[in-house]
């Protein structure tokens, strides 16, 4: 039994999921007033029923009252009464607004002042109907007033019929107990009658029979209730009918007039309740004293009866059930009684007493007699009542033969009844709307669930940590052992396992949809839009992805804001907007989608876009930037100045936002989370914002370094790679501009600093070598802090840090090789070197202890496999502690990358790797993101499919030799395999390797006649060795087609290629004959006719000589490079709108903004086959609606 | 009123702690430095998944820092949420723990005694270079002297120390 709190929150919990989802459907309901669906207004009609109901019991007055009025509201909506209009809408949201108000803080909900809403809600029923209603505050009182005052129906008219059936009930209850073949008699006869009732009342419709009929008999029974003359009305029934059954061994109860006069005027429901002694009792440890007990305290039992009919003789009576059959009047609601006795909801029944509360109660109830009598027969069956069963006999035979056997007073009496029916059936024709809304409740299959506390639920996310960790650490000390102990490594690899899978539920159980979120913007939008006089319809995708709850939580206030800004200042007025040549109403998309690990969420607007040099000249002016900063942006960077702190484009500061007031917020918030802020915006068409989140917080991978000693921990999400560098090649490499170190990488220049320098880990005096021991490390720490900190010698300190500045030497002077992290940061990236990278670990995050909260170049800590504790690093706080000249840098890569050129072509860094047979492969090093190291048991197969898991996602495998004419490798499980794992893939795929042999720069000729097949781009020779290049997008196509399939669909339909009734031209211009042909592939296998150019020079001759559809177009190439050639472009006025993307394998070096200031319509990083495809297409279309527009 | 103190060894002096502020003794310490950080932090340390954060209590005495010993151990206090419910029983002063765990690396482990509060006396002003602020009063045994320590102005001064770093 639960005390009156613990009910009271469950109704409080349940009341506010009721008001949640009665919102969306008040939002549908306003979209077509005119055409309301009955189903809808039900839903609704329920949910603030059920408030209603159960607040009188708690003793809410001021919620019962207000629900009350809505559901009269409501009521005359369903009756169709009234119309719906807007104000009708905006009346009950008021409504729903000040419930929750209450609900949010029900001890107080007395206090509030419900006035306004009720006077609102009060005069819309006045006006709607001519017999105004009066309202008592008491509302469960008042209720059955004025369902009668609305409902008037003669008296007689109902009473005659009710006798006519009880005085007929007996005879099939009497069949029922005969023999077998009696029954089938009685059951023809019973199909006939119901045949001629059919006809009698000229209804179609062949078996839809018994249930439906009971339930009209209910609802008249329900539409005549008239106060208290139906109270004595239905008492007699059930006097009557219990005469009627009495010699029989009747489950009906026998209550006294009297007592259920006063039933009903306390406002008390009258149940039967079957209880199970073995299952409900028994089974569960209790004694029947405790149900009774649990009774008593919960309402008044009016009678009971054990119930021995199964019970056939000694034989069966221990298999058989014994039933328990109570009739039980309580104020509970039904909702309430399976928590109270502990009995599961199908067994209890609500007595139909003719002044039902409401028609959802009697709703409820039939639903749950069609579960029970479908339990009944089969459990009938064994005891010789087969025939009953047979496919030929009517459905409401069965239906009606165990209603008799529940013995539900109020149904039984007139359900196989087919005169009464015959006169029901009459009255109810002219009430259709009432019967197909009862027809079209379906019971809802739910899955059984339970409400677990979010306390709770964060224990159980850390003890799944803490036993990650247990498993790694058991993972470390039992390696060595594996090889000795025989059957260790299954157990081990079963816990590790497993161990996985429980993380992983347990963190799914914090997953929660978007929907939790994105469900209130449509209110948000409505509002808003109101107030401010736009049309805008908000449209969301994505629902189910999901995140993890604290990011959810985290998530609301930010989105709010992104959106009302949308609607403030990114959608016109409905006047602006037609003057635009756009549609009246405008458009925000608010979409969720994974990608790439991450979770993204864009709020799209097709409103006005951001006025970038607007947004540039205000930084100015609020001397956020300079003017010479202002200039070097791109647009997208002066966008994205929205989100600094302080600023605000908003001529007027409106109430509901003005951008930039909270924007730096938004992206505060955003960054808390982990996550990034993007936003794209062209002025006059729509802004698009992306947010970028991890899907949760607590469990990230990290690369776990060590730099002097000691180890730390960044998170994988940061690295963008990882490079070694050659102790012979450390001097060429690395340079100085401005006192500062840079990495020559490929092409670019890279900000270097190194870890121990950052944390002050290194030290002149000593120069850490990787197999220090812990403990000398620790001592010599300490020295050097005391020095620090006792010295207080600022200037000292100074020296120190200035000797540090020399370190690349010492570095240079290594003879190992040097490691450096490629790190991410913001738009930028730097280098970070340690002295050793270890391994990848998923890690546990915990919150750093307060001490260190001042500690810039730490984001958390973490416990290792090995039990120690070591410390996560932020990319961002360790490049602010180094505090780089950025701007500096970037001025001086622009002006070396053109030197760095050698003899004009393409220098291409490859992977060369084996598969454990003669042949050489090589990739291009930027399609890999990275190469797993694996046991080739690890594997596991499913079907022709190989799978590996891999961070928690199935990757598909694929054997080279599969797919290529290359010979067969020997494999055995215990090898150790390599799996090359693709940058941005949609569908985790990896390829089989056996090992890598390195890398190599060089400029590839690529020979695409000798050898070729499908999935082969070519050959070339490279280091004296012929080496294959599979293309591998095309082998993953090959592997998994049905992944692919949908492409090639959408080719046909012309998905993002609409209007293309002709193949489209593309012209493509690179230097590189390599990426001219994977580029060129790519395209043709998409569709597209293609040219190609090696230069600026011969685009543009070729472009002077035919049209084409688009360009790619290479930035750096000999003679004439990218950036000459768009302005040639863009210069013939002929080509100022031809789209051009522009691609670059140094995505991150160039700034987009740069290139689109440049002219080019798109950015794309090369060999991205997905996204330069959708990319171009996008860009086609968007050329084909600009060149319309113009026409 | 009867308080029970744990007593310690630091260096040459015997010091105590109420012994409902700590939540257990630990030995086996595998400490993680803390890099860039003041030296009144010893670093990070892993009880039983929990991350602790490890006091040079000779750093907050102004003592020379020293090194773990074989006798040496982690007293690890206790947080506001586990001290809640001893508030009400005779806990002295109003002592905020904070939500952390922290732990006094200590040399040895003592005994634990039983005294009056009446039985502690004011700090007389010749001892050592403590500040005055840190310590509640001393305990007179013998011959002896302990020392009884504020742990809330020991958690404040470091507090100070970690903010004033950046």
């Amino acid at each position: 039994m639960m005390d009156q709190d613990e009910l009271i929150a469950v109704f409080v919990e349940e009341s506010i999921q009721h008001l949640e989802s009665i919102e969306p459907d008040l939002l549908t309901m306003e979209q077509d007033l005119d055409n309301i669906d009955p189903d809808r207004v039900n839903g609704i009609f329920r949910a603030v029923h059920s408030i209603k109901g159960a607040s009188g019991f708690f003793g809410l007055h001021k919620i019962g009252t207000l629900s009350h009025v809505m559901e009269n509201l409501l009521s005359l909506l369903r009756e169709e009464k009234m119309s719906v209009t807007t104000e009708f809408i905006d009346a009950l949201f008021s409504g729903i607004d000040a419930l929750r108000t209450m609900f949010d803080d029900v001890g107080n909900s007395e206090q509030i002042d419900i006035e306004t809403q009720i006077d609102q809600l009060t005069s819309l029923l006045n006006a709607s109907t001519s017999n105004p209603l009066t309202f008592n505050t008491s509302p469960l009182s008042s209720l059955p007033l004025t369902h009668a005052t609305s409902n008037p129906s003669p008296l007689n008219q109902s009473e005659s019929e009710v006798s006519e059936s009880n005085s007929l009930a007996t005879d099939p209850l009497a069949t029922s107990h005969d023999s077998t073949t009696d029954k089938i008699g009685t059951d023809k006869a019973g199909t006939d009658k119901i045949g001629t009732d059919k006809a009698g009342t000229d209804k179609a419709g062949t078996d839809k029979g018994g249930k439906e009929v009971v339930m009209h008999q209910k609802s008249v029974g329900n539409k005549n209730a008239q106060g208290c003359q139906g109270i004595t009305l239905e008492s007699k029934i059930v006097t009557v009918k219990e005469k009627a059954e009495t010699g029989k061994h009747s489950r009906t109860f026998d209550i006294p007039e009297n007592m259920l006069d006063r039933f009903l005027k306390n406002g008390q429901w009258l149940y039967t309740i079957t209880v199970y002694v073995k299952k409900d009792l028994t089974d569960k440890g209790k004694t029947p004293l405790d149900l009774i007990n649990a009774i008593v305290s919960t309402g008044e039992l009016i009678e009971s009866r054990l119930d021995i009919d199964s019970i056939h003789g000694l034989l069966d009576c221990l298999d058989n059930e014994i039933t328990f059959v109570f009739a039980f009047a309580t104020i509970l609601e039904k909702e309430f009684l399976p928590l109270a006795l502990d009995i599961p909801e199908e067994q209890i029944q609500v007595i139909d007493t003719g002044q039902s509360h409401s028609l959802s109660q009697i709703e409820t109830s039939t639903q749950i007699e069609s579960q029970t009598i479908i339990e009944e027969t089969i459990e009938a069956e064994p005891k010789g009542q087969i025939v009953e069963k047979t496919e030929t006999e009517p459905k409401e035979q069965i239906e009606a033969k165990t209603e008799k056997k529940l013995q539900t007073p109020a149904e039984s009496k007139t359900e196989t009844e087919p005169k009464a029916r015959l006169e029901r059936k009459k009255q109810i024709v002219p009430n259709i709307s009432m019967e197909k809304e009862l027809k079209t409740s379906h019971p809802i299959q739910t899955e059984e669930k339970i409400r677990v506390g979010v306390t709770f639920l964060n224990d159980l996310v850390n003890l799944a940590g803490e036993m990650v960790l247990g498993r790694n650490q058991l993972n470390q000390i039992t390696m060595p052992l594996v090889k000795e102990t025989p059957g260790l490594n299954s157990v081990i690899q079963h816990i590790s396992r497993i161990t996985t899978e429980m993380q992983e539920k347990i963190m799914q159980m914090r997953m929660q949809p978007v929907s939790m979120i994105f469900g209130k913007f449509q209110r948000v939008v409505r509002d808003l839009a109101k107030k401010l006089n736009k049309e805008i319809k908000l449209v969301t995708h994505g629902e189910d992805v999901e995140l993890d709850k604290s990011i959810i939580e985290a998530l609301s206030d930010p989105l709010t804001h992104l959106i009302r800004n949308s609607v403030d200042h990114g959608i016109e007025s409905p006047e602006d907007r037609e003057k635009a040549g756009k549609p009246r109403q405008g458009s925000i998309q608010l979409k969720a989608y994974h990608q790439a690990g991450h979770v993204y969420i864009d709020i799209i607007d097709d409103g006005g876009g951001i006025d970038c040099t607007l947004v540039g000249e205000k930084a100015v002016e609020k001397e956020l930037i300079t003017r010479e900063q202002m200039e070097e942006m791109g647009e997208k960077e002066l966008a994205s100045l929205i989100f600094k702190p302080g600023f605000s484009t908003a001529k007027q500061i409106s109430a509901v936002s003005g951008r930039g007031v909270g924007m730096d917020v938004v992206m505060t918030n955003i960054k808390q989370l982990g996550g990034t802020v993007d936003i794209e915006s062209t002025l006059l068409e729509g802004t698009t914002i992306s947010l970028v989140l991890p899907l949760t917080l607590a469990i990230v991978s990290g690369l776990v370094i060590r730099t002097a000693g000691q180890h730390f921990i960044l998170p994988e999400a940061n690295i963008d790679e990882l490079v070694r560098i050659k102790p012979d090649e450390i001097e060429s490499r690395i340079d100085y501009i401005q006192n500062s170190c840079v990495l020559r990488l490929r092409e670019m220049l890279l900000p270097l600093i190194s870890l121990g320098d950052v944390l002050g880990l290194n030290h002149n005096s000593f120069v850490i070598k990787s197999d220090n021991s812990g403990k000398d490390q620790i001592e010599k720490e300490k020295q050097i802090k005391q020095h620090r900190y006792t010295t207080k010698q600022p200037t000292k300190n100074k020296q120190i840090q200035i000797s540090k500045q020399t370190d690349p030497m010492r570095v240079a002077k290594q003879t190992d090789p040097m490691r450096v992290l490629v790190i991410k940061h913001g738009n930028s990236q730097f280098g970070l070197q340690v002295d050793a990278v270890e391994n990848i670990e998923e890690i546990v995050v915990k919150p750093l202890p307060r001490y260190l909260k001042n500690q810039k170049c730490f984001s958390g800590a973490s416990i290792m496999g090995n039990g120690s504790v070591s410390l996560i690093l932020d990319a961002a706080g360790l490049f602010e502690k180094a505090k780089l000249h950025h701007i500096d840098l970037d001025r001086y890569r622009k002006k070396n990358r053109v030197d760095t050129r050698q003899d004009g072509k393409d220098i291409q860094t490859l992977l060369l790797f084996t598969n454990n047979t003669s042949e050489r492969f090589a990739l291009p090093l930027e399609l890999i993101s990275r190469i797993e190291r694996i046991k080739a048991s690890s594997i596991e197969s499913i079907k022709d499919e190989q799978y590996l898991q891999y961070q928690g996602q199935k990757l598909r495998l694929v054997f080279l030799e599969d797919y290529l004419p290359v010979s067969r490798p020997e494999r055995s499980p215990d090898d150790t395999i390599g799996v090359i794992v693709p940058k941005q893939m949609k569908h985790p795929m990896g390829i089989v390797i056996h090992l890598v042999e390195g890398t190599i720069n060089a400029v590839v000729d690529i020979d695409t006649r000798s050898i070729m097949a499908p999935g082969l781009f070519g050959s070339a020779i490279l280091e004296n060795k012929i080496t294959l290049l599979p293309d591998m997008y095309r082998l993953f196509e090959l592997a998994a087609p049905e992944w692919y399939l949908h492409r090639s669909v959408l080719k046909g339909k012309g998905d993002g290629n609409e209007g293309r009734d002709k193949t489209q031209k593309i012209l493509i211009v690179e230097d590189t004959p390599f990426f001219r042909m994977i580029e060129k592939d790519y395209l043709t296998s998409s569709g597209y006719d293609v040219l190609e150019a090696e230069n600026g020079r011969q685009a543009l001759s070729i472009l002077s000589e035919q049209a084409v559809d688009g360009v790619i177009l290479d930035i750096i190439m000999p003679e004439m490079d990218g950036w000459q050639t768009i302005r040639a472009i863009r210069a013939d006025s002929r080509l100022k709108d031809l789209p051009v993307m522009a691609v670059t394998s140094l995505a991150e070096d160039i700034d987009p903004g740069e290139g689109l200031k440049a002219g080019f319509t798109q950015w794309e990083a090369k060999l991205n086959k997905e996204r330069l495809l959708e990319k171009l297409a996008h860009m086609l279309k968007q050329g084909a609606k600009h060149e319309k527009e113009v026409a | 009123m009867n308080r029970q103190i744990a007593t310690f060894n630091l260096g040459d002096s015997r010091l105590g702690i109420d012994i409902l502020l700590i939540k257990e003794i630990y030995r086996h310490m595998s400490i993680t430095p803390i890099p860039d950080s003041p030296p009144h932090l010893k670093g990070l340390m892993n009880l039983r998944g929990r991350v602790v954060t490890v006091i040079d209590l000779n750093v907050c005495l102004n003592r020379p820092s020293s090194e773990p010993i074989e006798t040496s151990r982690l007293l690890v206090l206790k947080t506001d949420d586990e001290i809640g419910k001893y508030r009400q029983s005779g806990l002295p002063g109003n002592i905020s723990l904070g939500h952390d765990i922290v732990g006094l690396l200590i040399d040895q482990m003592d005994d634990v005694i039983t005294i009056q509060n009446s039985d502690i006396l004011p700090a007389p002003p010749n001892l050592e270079e403590t500040e005055d602020a840190l310590i509640q009063g001393v305990i007179k045994q013998g011959e002896e002297l302990i020392i009884i320590l504020d742990v809330n102005e020991v958690l404040k001064k470091i507090m100070q120390a970690c903010s004033s770093t950046e």
